[in-house]
């Protein structure tokens, strides 16, 4: 952390005035958030000269006369005073101070900056607790409520998997929206979801393209820059971190338990659906295939066959970190070991991560070397696939009849007469159905993934103020996949199955940067960079599928009935040039330019270079003038940038790809050569202003955003000769405002509240889409189609719909069903939310620290396709009223809406529940306008209580520091509109939002975490 | 400080040289898994191998295709078979939007460039039978797609426009025969040539096959507008007879399959989303057929209704609710040949037209009083006779009892009653002579549903039970789905050329399922 560069250079350049006083007084100074000792706290008899510091193990000694009064202070920290007493001992806990007003930042390429001097919207991520309340699923969803801007939403896969982030709103059409990821100033290629929160130092999100500019292509989504951890100066530390946390999901599909497997209230063993009689009356034919399991089974209510599918979860997750170093050379090595184990059994991920960065100073100083290497080994079984894969057990779980008992489903396997395996299930063979049991013990997939990331970086100083760097850096990824589905997997595997999948992945950047900053005068100063950097990305996926096994079970390749296998490749090289540089006035007036050339193998080689460029100014106006008392800071900044983007390879000419079989097929996209870098331009505005000696703060950002000339495939008649042509065009329109308020309304020596509001409301829109395009529409599926209209916000989904006459009113048809719309023409939602928010409160009282994260997510819509196969199943307990055909759509069902007969008469026809939500529900043809919900949700997302020991009594072992922690995340819903968790969504792309298709339940987890120092 | 600066100069010219450079850039941004098209234009070898695809997309080979080309749509609505999935609605007379957009991009967006590919490339080199070829298969390819949706884009296709009108079928099978000619001629004028060698899945390349094929295809063709023109109907036919057409089994329109390139039967079978219809439980039980096992499979439930057959056909247009409960193990499957390789399906070829079909065509011409080589009885039996040959191991004495036979369909259960009243035994009237011809070719095309159902809307028959339930406000449980209606891709893309097309006078009845096509004029 940038607190013990601080502490080294108030040891070099601090005073030490000596005094002859009345009295020793000592203690001990810790860091309130984890107990460590904190060493290079001032400590100052107030109104005099007389001071000490403490040493490196936190204590202190100073002679001081009775009733004088001690400050302490530090960097980042809250001053205290105490005033010396009868007792000759004073420990002190000193706590982080949200407001401190010349904390340093990392910003783009690496470069430390005052925080007070930038530009434009930045946020300092809180990263105490992030190793000890760990997410369960991906590192980033720790920033979930922590930063104003930021929407995360989960993948739906278990244990792993990755979660879609974006700052200030989608913008691009068929690239990605989310942000690129830094850590240690260069880009990896992919996310942070392997990296150990254990590793982390800081983490700054710069929210939009006005901070990232000098990233280049890839930061007109904003940048997460992550800093790790380097080795100490002056001694050797052991930490050592251990967690472990439990999980629970949470279903809360609302199902019936009146009524079990059947139809038209008959039973029938081999239904999937819960139309059958009352449950409750004695034994019935048993459902199982099995010859040796015919006896008849009781036909009771199983309220709880669903929840028994899962188990309790957990993550258990231990770390040692080895700092040490002397003032020229450090050292930092980490090794991270997590075991987590879903809730859904057989879904496990084991990660080994191990990092070792060391720092060296050279030939007096003038060389800096700092190089770091980390290896990431992930192994992970049994990932949850999404949606409607049939390998997605919930598909199945979800879908139980009400009737069927655990006991007996969970047999998944029995032996035939044959001496076969074949599955247990109530409808052997069905196209889309399975016992769950079978889909987590016979489909069984195991991800091995190895990750490589590291940098050497040599600085040379050739003044005081000027220097080189030269750095170069690797994300290299090997994930390998393989899939074993037995015989007797329905459709997808009748005599098994195998498929392997490789894929590699290489980001590699080198840059260099040549800086020079000069103190010209009193009041002006300036420092000039500038830089290059040589980007080479290249990824290559090669997959086999044996389309079935000819020895049943014996997954090799060799044993394939119909290989295919398939590669693909991408590549790309990027070198670019910038410069950037700042002027300060009086050290409170900054002014910043960036500008940067980018040249990218993936543009026509004539029109592949596109610069952009950035300008800022703020002005720290409480530093200018005199301001009222009771503002103690005020701060205005704004900038303007525009940032470009290249595409993806090999867009320029039209392909033809070679089948398997000795077939050539055309490619059905025509390629435009003379296509232009995408551009996001991108203003922002905002204040920084604190109150009541910074006890209040206020940050607020107004910010625009317009994406324009993306590329994209636009759909064009195919009677054109091709289905798409790739096309400049569009303007994607993002405006908002982030506002974060800080208070601490409490602040004494032994008890602290701090509390953080964030707000965000963004409002997006499609501008301009192209030439004579209005709409564009993507991502179908049987629910839903995700389309752009110009004129209106980002995100509309449309569906089927109820048929409405001309006058609006809805029909239905003689059977008394619904009419429903052909296709999916009916306008069902918009999944944007309205705005989002998280309150983060931290108490701390003497040893003692309580945290809670309420994050909240208002408006925007989620089409549940799982609701909609319920209703029809029969298993919701909607579905219990009018099993006795007494339904009148529009009256007692749907009573909201006017419900009319063809002839325009009041609708009065009755009929069944089970005719009814067949036509409405189901899997191919649903109505998705009814199973749209509310996304509007409040969630506890984190609690977390610590206690750190204190000194006195850790004085008398090896430990340095020692706190335990519980924690808790996702703990309960403070409010839930949906019947399914908004959050969870089936993938990261853009069409994967606000659609619930056989997610996971929501999860909750807690735990407790035990932190040692040595 | 001098050094210092002369170092940096050295330093930052260096990193700006290097990251100005863009060599090689071209190369990098060329995808070496692919082929640029440039590399298609002087290769016969890889123009042969796009022929292959054309061909092969052309039948919708890709099984998920043929499903929402062909199986979802005109294999049930012919009654072949009567689906089994609740969710299904085309059965219920609905065409789904959704696989009818996907049908239409499997035609547009797949094989109709890859057809003008060859085409353009064969004509380019020179090379005229393979160029014959790609007409012939033009010609095919398009006449299915116009007798689904009726006007389409057609002489347009490929000008790369934001808008691509759609031609009338008139004009369109107007064009049909022209290109049949130029075609004809080209093959002519290189007896005994070949083109494309293996790659041809049909004929190997063979310019006398091809030959033949066009003939046969001008013969379809000129029957299919018999009501609407029948000048021009007799005039083709008599031209494709005399010419010579399929005859013989082994000149058979089948495209191989291979182990990568499979019958899409094969996969899609297992998926258990279909079964026999009612209709043809009716019709091959009632005459004893020995077809029947090889199209179908016994019911795993064996004889349910307790008719003495374990053949069990399923009524078309069941009710969602009612398919909540499987039908599938209570129907007849299809035969073993065509379902998986694995459960002992041979992968058979993918039939586009058998000599059997000829001899129908002829017949029905025959009857009509043209000169078909023949009477409409004696080329009746030859059809009959040239399917049992393809399709069954009879010999020719039970073939001669099944053409002499004088049984009836059978009602599929009780009180259903048969579904007609014919026999095999050639009829004395021509209505029911024309329903024979018209339903033994349905039996003897089996499983080309595509041609089944063009010419159940052309002549009516065979006759059909009534679905169950229609959802479909514009076509009953009684009637018969005439075309598909325009898909809404089109409507987003190309909204102005529909309205064009719904303007001509054959679309007079506006973009319905019951709007009859030009030449459905019966």
């Amino acid at each position: 952390m940038c607190k013990k560069l601080l502490v080294f250079l108030l040891l070099v350049f601090g005073t030490y005035p000596l005094l002859a006083q009345d009295k020793t007084v000592s203690g001990t100074v810790t860091d309130a958030a984890d107990g460590s000792p904190l060493p290079g706290v001032s400590i100052v008899e107030q109104n005099t000269t007389n001071g000490t510091q403490t040493d490196f193990d936190g204590n202190y000694t100073i002679n001081v006369s009775d009733g004088s009064v001690l400050v302490f202070s530090y960097i980042g920290m809250a001053t205290q005073t105490i005033t010396v007493g009868a007792s000759d001992t004073y420990n002190i806990q000193m706590l982080e101070d949200a407001s401190q007003l010349d904390e340093v930042v990392v910003t783009a390429l690496g470069v430390k900056r005052q925080k007070k001097s930038l530009t434009y919207a930045t946020q300092q991520v809180d990263t105490d607790g992030i190793d000890e309340a760990r997410p369960q699923q991906n590192l980033v969803n720790s920033l979930s409520g922590r930063v104003a801007g930021l929407s995360i939403q989960r993948s739906g896969n278990g244990v792993s998997g990755a979660s879609k982030v974006v700052l200030r709103g989608n913008r691009s059409i068929a690239g990605s929206s989310q942000p690129l990821y830094i850590v240690d100033g260069v880009p990896l290629g992919g996310d942070i979801s392997d990296l150990s929160p254990d590793d982390i130092a800081s983490i700054n999100v710069l929210k939009g393209a006005n901070a990232a500019a000098l990233y280049g292509a890839r930061a007109n989504n904003g940048a997460i820059i992550i800093t790790t951890k380097s080795g100490s100066e002056d001694r050797v530390s052991v930490d050592i971190s251990s967690t472990i946390t439990a999980e629970t999901g949470n279903i809360l599909f609302d199902y019936q338990n009146q009524f079990g497997q059947g139809s038209g209230g008959t039973y029938n063993p081999a239904s999937l659906g819960s139309w059958g009689p009352s449950l409750g009356g004695g034994n019935v034919a048993n459902w199982s295939p099995d010859p040796n399991n015919s006896a008849d089974i009781p036909y009771a209510a199983q309220s709880d066959n669903v929840e028994d599918f899962m188990q309790t979860g957990y993550n258990f997750a231990n770390n040692i970190s080895i700092r040490s170093g002397s003032e020229r050379n450090q050292t930092f090595f980490g090794y991270t070991n997590e075991n987590r184990v879903g809730i859904v059994p057989g879904n496990e991920l084991k990660r080994h991560n191990v990092s070792l960065k060391v720092d060296n100073k050279l030939i007096d100083d003038k060389l800096e070397l700092s190089a770091r290497i980390n290896y990431i080994r992930t192994e992970i079984d049994n990932q949850l696939d999404t949606g409607e894969a049939f390998s997605n057990p919930w598909r199945h779980a979800y879908r139980l009849p009400r009737n069927i008992r655990t006991q007996d489903v969970s047999v998944f396997q029995y032996t035939d007469d044959g001496g076969n395996v074949r599955q247990n299930y109530w409808d052997p063979g069905n196209n889309g159905g399975a016992n769950p049991y079978w889909t987590i013990n016979k489909n069984l997939k195991e991800i091995v993934n190895n990750r490589v990331l590291g940098y050497v970086s040599l600085t040379y100083n050739f003044t005081d103020d000027l220097n080189l760097l030269v750095r170069t850096a690797v994300d290299q990824a090997d994930i390998t996949r393989e899939d074993r589905l037995h015989n007797d997997s329905y459709i997808i595997a009748d005599n098994g199955n195998y498929v392997t999948r490789n894929d590699t992945s290489l980001e590699w950047n080198s840059d260099f940067l040549l800086s020079y900053n000069k103190t010209l005068s009193e009041e002006f100063a300036f420092n000039v960079s500038v830089g290059g950097n040589h980007r080479q990305a290249n990824s290559k996926f090669v997959r086999t599928n044996n389309g079935g096994l000819n020895a049943a079970n014996i997954f090799a390749i060799s044993n394939a009935q119909n290989l295919t296998a398939s590669q693909d490749l991408f590549r790309r090289k990027v070198n670019s040039l910038y410069g950037l540089g700042q002027v300060a006035y009086k050290d409170a007036v900054f002014l910043d330019l960036t500008y940067r050339s980018d040249w990218s193998s993936t543009l026509p080689v004539d029109n592949n270079r596109f610069d952009y460029y950035s300008a800022g100014i703020s002005g720290v106006i409480s530093d200018l003038t005199t301001l009222p008392e009771f503002m103690s800071y005020l701060k205005l900044r704004a900038s303007y940038a525009e940032v470009g983007n290249d595409t993806a390879p090999f867009q320029l000419s039209r392909i033809a790809s070679l089948q398997p079989g000795g077939f050539i097929q055309l490619g059905t996209v025509l390629p435009n050569p003379d296509l232009k870098p995408e551009r996001t331009k991108s203003f922002e505005f905002g204040f920084d202003a604190r109150f009541l000696e910074s006890r209040l703060g206020i940050d607020f950002t107004y910010y625009k955003t317009n994406s324009i000339d993306q590329l994209f495939g636009q759909q064009v008649p195919q009677g054109s000769g091709v289905a798409t042509r790739f096309i400049n065009g569009a303007d994607i329109q993002n405006r908002g405002v982030e506002v974060i308020l800080t208070a601490t309304p409490i602040r004494t020596a032994d008890f602290n509240w701090n509390l953080t509001l964030n707000f965000t409301k963004n409002d997006s829109e499609v501008l301009e889409l192209a030439e004579g395009l209005e709409t564009l529409s993507f991502g179908g599926d049987f629910f839903r189609r995700f389309e752009l209209n110009v004129g209106d916000e980002w995100g509309n989904v449309y569906s089927r719909g109820f048929a409405r006459d001309s006058q609006g009113r809805v029909l239905v048809a003689a059977d008394g069903t619904p009419e429903i719309t052909s296709g999916q023409e009916v306008l069902i939602g918009n999944y944007n939310p309205d705005w989002l928010g998280g309150i983060n409160n931290s108490f701390n009282y003497k040893n003692f620290s309580f945290g809670f994260l309420i994050d909240i997510r208002q408006g925007g819509t989620v089409g549940s396709f799982t609701n909609a196969i319920l209703a029809s199943d029969g298993a919701l307990t909607k579905t219990l009223q009018g099993r006795d055909g007494t339904l009148v759509f529009g009256e007692n069902i749907f009573s909201n809406l006017n419900v009319v007969q063809a002839d325009g008469s009041p609708n009065n026809i009755q009929v069944g529940a089970e005719a009814f939500w067949a036509k409405v529900g189901g899997r191919n043809s649903p109505v998705g306008e009814a199973f749209v919900e509310d996304a509007s949700n409040i969630r506890m997302r984190e609690i977390t209580l610590g206690y750190a020991f204190p000194q006195s009594l850790l004085s008398k072992t090896p430990l340095r520091s020692a706190k335990v922690s519980l924690v808790g995340r996702n703990l309960f819903f403070i409010s839930n509109k949906a019947s399914v968790d908004p959050e969870v969504v089936t993938g990261t792309n853009t069409s994967a939002d606000g659609f619930e298709s056989f997610a996971p339940p929501a999860t909750r987890s807690f735990g407790v975490n035990l932190k040692l120092g040595f | 400080m001098k050094k210092v600066l002369t170092k940096i100069g050295f330093g930052v010219v260096m990193g700006a040289m290097l990251l100005g450079c863009t060599e090689g850039f071209e190369d990098l941004n060329t995808d070496p898994l692919a082929l640029d098209i440039g590399a298609l234009e002087d290769s016969q070898v890889l123009q042969g191998q796009a022929f292959a695809q054309a061909q092969y997309v052309s039948v919708n080979g890709l099984h998920w295709r043929f499903q929402i080309s062909q199986n979802l749509f005109s294999d049930i609505w012919c009654q072949y078979y009567a689906t089994t999935a609740s969710g299904f609605d085309s059965d219920r007379y609905v065409q789904v939007g959704r696989w009818a957009d996907l049908a239409w991009g499997s035609f547009y967006g797949q094989a109709a460039p890859q057809i003008k590919l060859v085409e353009d490339l064969s004509e380019a080199n020179g090379n005229d039978v393979g160029n014959a070829m790609a007409k012939i298969l033009r010609v095919h390819a398009y006449h299915r797609i116009t007798d689904y949706w009726g006007p389409v884009p057609y002489s347009a296709f490929g000008n790369g426009e934001l808008s691509v009108p759609y031609d009338s079928q008139e004009s369109m099978y107007a064009d049909f025969f022209t290109t049949l000619d130029d075609a004809v001629a080209k093959l002519q004028a290189n007896s005994g040539g070949s083109s494309y060698g293996g790659s041809d899945r049909m004929y190997g390349g063979d310019a006398a096959k091809w030959l033949k094929f066009a003939n046969s295809l001008r013969l379809r063709l000129a029957l299919r507008i018999k009501y609407v023109d029948p000048a021009k109907a007799q005039s083709e036919a008599e031209k494709a007879v005399s010419a010579g057409v399929i005859d013989d089994n082994a000149d058979n329109a089948f495209v191989e399959t291979d182990d990568t390139n499979r019958n899409p039967l094969e996969t899609i079978t297992d998926w258990g989303e279909f079964r026999m219809s009612a209709t043809m439980e009716s019709i091959l039980e009632g005459y004893g057929d020995p077809r029947m096992p090889e199209y179908f499979s016994p019911a795993l439930d064996g004889d349910s209704d307790g008719d003495g057959s374990d053949y069990e056909g399923l009524q078309n247009g069941q009710t969602k609710v009612s398919l909540e409960t499987s039908k599938n193990a209570g129907h007849s499957d299809l035969a073993t040949k065509f379902i998986d390789v694995a459960k002992g399906g041979t992968n058979p070829p993918i039939e586009i037209m058998n000599a059997a079909e000829m001899f129908f065509l002829r017949a029905e011409g025959a009857l009509e009083g043209w000169a078909m080589g023949g009477t409409a009885q004696s080329l009746y039996e030859d059809g009959i006779r040239a399917s049992m040959t393809q399709k069954t191991a009879a010999d020719g004495a039970g073939i001669d009892a099944y053409i002499a036979s004088t049984s009836v369909p059978v009602e599929f259960e009780a009180g259903a009653g048969p579904v007609t009243d014919i026999p095999v035994a050639f009829g004395a009237d021509p209505e029911t002579q024309l329903e024979q011809i018209i339903t033994q070719k349905w039996i003897a095309i089996y499983p080309n549903g595509w041609e089944a159902w063009a010419e159940l809307r052309r002549t009516g028959y065979p006759k059909q039970y009534a679905r169950i339930e229609s959802e479909n406000p514009d076509v009953g449980v009684t009637e018969v789905m005439r075309r598909m209606v325009y898909v809404q891709s089109e409507f987003d893309t190309n909204g102005e050329a529909i309205q064009a097309a719904l303007s001509l006078s054959e679309m007079t009845g506006g973009d319905k399922n019951n709007t009859k096509v030009w030449w459905d004029k019966r």
